[in-house]
């Protein structure tokens, strides 16, 4: 395992990997005892001339005191997801095109039905929408914690769209 | 993954709560900020306490790290607000003032020159984590010295030291961290000693 650490400190494992060693490295202590030292062995190589400053404890101690941050994922990170973003503008078009046509079957097959007021599509696409913005805050405050931001965003626009009909 | 992505995953994984890969961001870089802080702050014990306080506010500040930048310029901009701030209340002076608006962290920490203002327990425990990775380095094989030379000098990546070496990248891989290992097993006796007393 110490051989992966090395690897991870240059940057030389895949992101599975890497992602699979940070893990490790936060539950073992002969493991951070080693990324120390590496650390340090490399900064003497390089001549560092403050070698024997450590202040790992002190900040330890003192974020103790700290509440744990709790931060959305970056800015950056959300603009590249085009993905979710598509998955949620498909999920709304496909509830207006589903009810537009349920709504053109009813009226051709049940004429009865035809004086009840029913929505228009235009109106149907605009709740759903509607829907999304109220809970667009929370969804990107929670998308961290989601399989899918995108399947999370999508299953919680569609019973909105699906209550329509 | 590169050492920026690498940095950038700990982040996450430190903004998600985890702060024990903050600790691992401790650990990486806090020999290079206080070297940073050396040029403007005098004292030894005054750079440590500069240095831990840029670490705690950078903590306090990660929610804000949208990684435009890479982590260690952010933290070098906290550290140098940090020494400001902290040479103000002390009404006092930096010690290379023509440099304090320099935002090229890089440039400025590049300079390797020992600050002639440590404690002289300090600066001994300094040359003894010196000499002992010196002496470590010359007694390593040959191929293990230049794998590690290579790798922490010259910066080069894997791949590179393979050309250069004519060798496999696994076994690149296994050089540099045998070197490494061999290098640690040498200073462990002395950081034990180090770690039971505070200089």
């Amino acid at each position: 395992m110490k051989e992966t650490l090395s690897s991870l400190m240059d940057g030389e494992l895949s992101d599975k990997d890497a992602a699979q060693a940070m893990q490790m490295l936060g539950n073992d202590d002969q493991l951070k005892a080693a990324w120390q030292e590496y650390h340090l062995i490399g900064d003497a190589l390089r001549g560092n001339a403050l070698l024997q400053v450590d202040v790992r404890e002190q900040v330890s101690q003192a974020l103790q005191a700290e509440p744990t941050v709790l931060a959305p994922r970056n800015l950056a990170q959300k603009r590249s997801r085009p993905v979710a973003r598509f998955a949620l503008a498909a999920s709304v078009a496909m509830a207006g095109v589903v009810g537009w046509y349920g709504w053109q079957g009813q009226q051709a097959s049940d004429p009865a039905l035809m004086a009840q007021a029913v929505p228009t599509p235009g109106a149907q696409v605009q709740v759903a929408n509607t829907v999304n913005v109220a809970n667009q805050s929370y969804l990107d405050a929670h998308q961290d914690i989601s399989l899918s931001d995108g399947l999370a965003r999508a299953s919680l626009v569609e019973p909105a769209a699906k209550g329509l009909h | 993954m590169s050492d920026r992505e690498l940095d950038q995953q700990l982040v996450e994984r430190a903004q998600r709560g985890e702060k024990r890969a903050f600790d691992l961001l401790v650990s990486k870089y806090q020999r290079r900020l206080s070297r940073l802080l050396s040029r403007f702050i005098r004292d030894s014990a005054d750079i440590e306490d500069v240095t831990q306080e840029a670490f705690v506010k950078a903590y306090r500040a990660l929610p804000s790290f949208r990684g435009e930048s890479a982590f260690y310029t952010w933290l070098y901009r906290i550290g140098i607000n940090t020494a400001k701030n902290f040479l103000t209340s002390a009404g006092r002076r930096p010690v290379v003032s023509a440099e304090f608006e320099d935002e090229d962290g890089e440039s400025l920490d590049m300079a390797s020159q020992i600050p002639d203002h440590h404690t002289p327990e300090a600066e001994m425990m300094n040359q003894q984590i010196l000499s002992a990775v010196n002496a470590a380095v010359e007694r390593l094989p040959e191929e293990l010295r230049t794998a590690i030379s290579l790798r922490e000098m010259e910066g080069l990546s894997y791949e590179e030291i393979a050309s250069a070496m004519n060798c496999p990248i696994g076994t690149v891989r296994s050089r540099i961290f045998r070197a490494r290992e061999a290098i640690a097993t040498e200073l462990r006796p002395l950081l034990d000693t180090a770690k039971n007393k505070r200089w």
